[in-house]
């Protein structure tokens, strides 16, 4: 949810680095989101073609890459990706678990011009 | 020939900066912010009724987050409490920035504990931090045991999950214990508590479990 303002967030950022870089186009901007956040990349594309037209990031490419939940298990140290939101090593069946990855969304790159 | 940048920019980091702000507020004044999250009519506002009516009030306030009305506002007047009113508009859920504007209205310097009651809501709140020390989530009984499972950000996020209503237990065919399973699948470190803010069963542990996070005044 929410993809229309995640969409100008990530406009403002894209043109705040294009500018301070002297660009005058921007072809692709890789996103980066933990799977936790819940984010449709689909509706994402779709608010961010909208929000940037006119602007100097109007066409560019937005490529969302959807990382898993990985886990270390506190009890025997094992890493592992989560599946299906069941937090439970498969190792140990420890349930105090360190998440390492799965929520972050980030602007991670652009490609200017 | 094109130049890739590296950014490496949170794309909400505006609505953290403002929840960091917020937290390091909290922390200055020795506040304990608590997020309650719920479905609409889960009973959180009833449950702070409760709740004032079995705590001294004058060290708690009160931030309530809806859409439209001031109704739930005007239920917690009569403790003479500082409540502050957010209504959002069309925004699903409450902000950092929300949070920041309202704490504004407020002495933080004699409030050790702070209700930010979201906006009814089981998706989006989860997703927004605002500073709070404490997500937690209350769940009525007639909601069915699976919603820990469609809803799982949710719970992840909470430390708390209330489980209300446990009066009308006898009229519905629910399992406490698939619930409680469900939710300790999604968050294995998840606390619970049954209660039922109509016959008061189980209060008592949910005002113990504030207590044990405030932090005394003086």
């Amino acid at each position: 949810m929410h993809e229309m303002g995640l969409a100008q967030n990530i406009l403002d950022i894209v043109l705040r680095t294009a500018s301070a870089n002297g660009a005058h186009r921007v072809l692709r901007v890789k996103i980066r989101a933990g799977q936790l956040r819940a984010i449709v990349p689909d509706q994402l594309r779709f608010c961010f073609d909208f929000v940037a037209k006119d602007s100097l990031a109007e066409g560019a490419e937005l490529a969302v890459q959807i990382v898993p939940i990985r886990t270390r298990c506190r009890g025997c140290a094992a890493e592992f990706e989560v599946e299906a939101f069941r937090f439970v090593c498969p190792g140990c069946g420890g349930d105090e678990l360190d998440i390492l990855q799965g929520k972050e969304l980030l602007v991670e790159n652009i490609e200017i011009l | 020939m094109p130049i890739k940048v590296q950014v490496l920019n949170d794309i909400l980091e505006f609505n953290e900066s403002y929840a960091a702000e917020n937290r390091r507020i909290f922390d200055e004044n020795r506040t304990f912010a608590v997020n309650m999250m719920s479905s609409p009519g889960a009973g959180k506002t009833t449950l702070l009724e409760r709740t004032l009516e079995r705590m001294d009030p004058s060290s708690i306030a009160v931030i309530e987050g809806d859409m439209r009305t001031t109704r739930d506002a005007e239920r917690l007047e009569r403790f003479g409490i500082p409540i502050v009113q957010i209504n959002t508009g069309n925004a699903c859920h409450l902000d950092g920035q929300m949070i920041r504007n309202a704490i504004r209205e407020i002495d933080l310097s004699k409030i050790r504990l702070l209700f930010i009651e979201n906006v009814g809501n089981l998706v989006c709140p989860a997703e927004f931090r605002m500073g709070e020390h404490a997500k937690m989530t209350v769940l009525s009984v007639t909601e069915g045991e699976d919603k820990p499972l469609k809803y799982p950000l949710m719970f992840r996020e909470s430390s708390l999950c209330i489980f209300n209503k446990i009066d009308l237990l006898p009229h519905l065919d629910y399992s406490l214990e698939d619930a409680v399973r469900n939710a300790r699948q999604i968050n294995p470190q998840l606390e619970h508590i049954a209660l039922s803010c109509k016959t008061g069963e189980g209060l008592d542990r949910w005002i113990a479990w504030l207590k044990a996070r405030i932090q005394p005044t003086g």
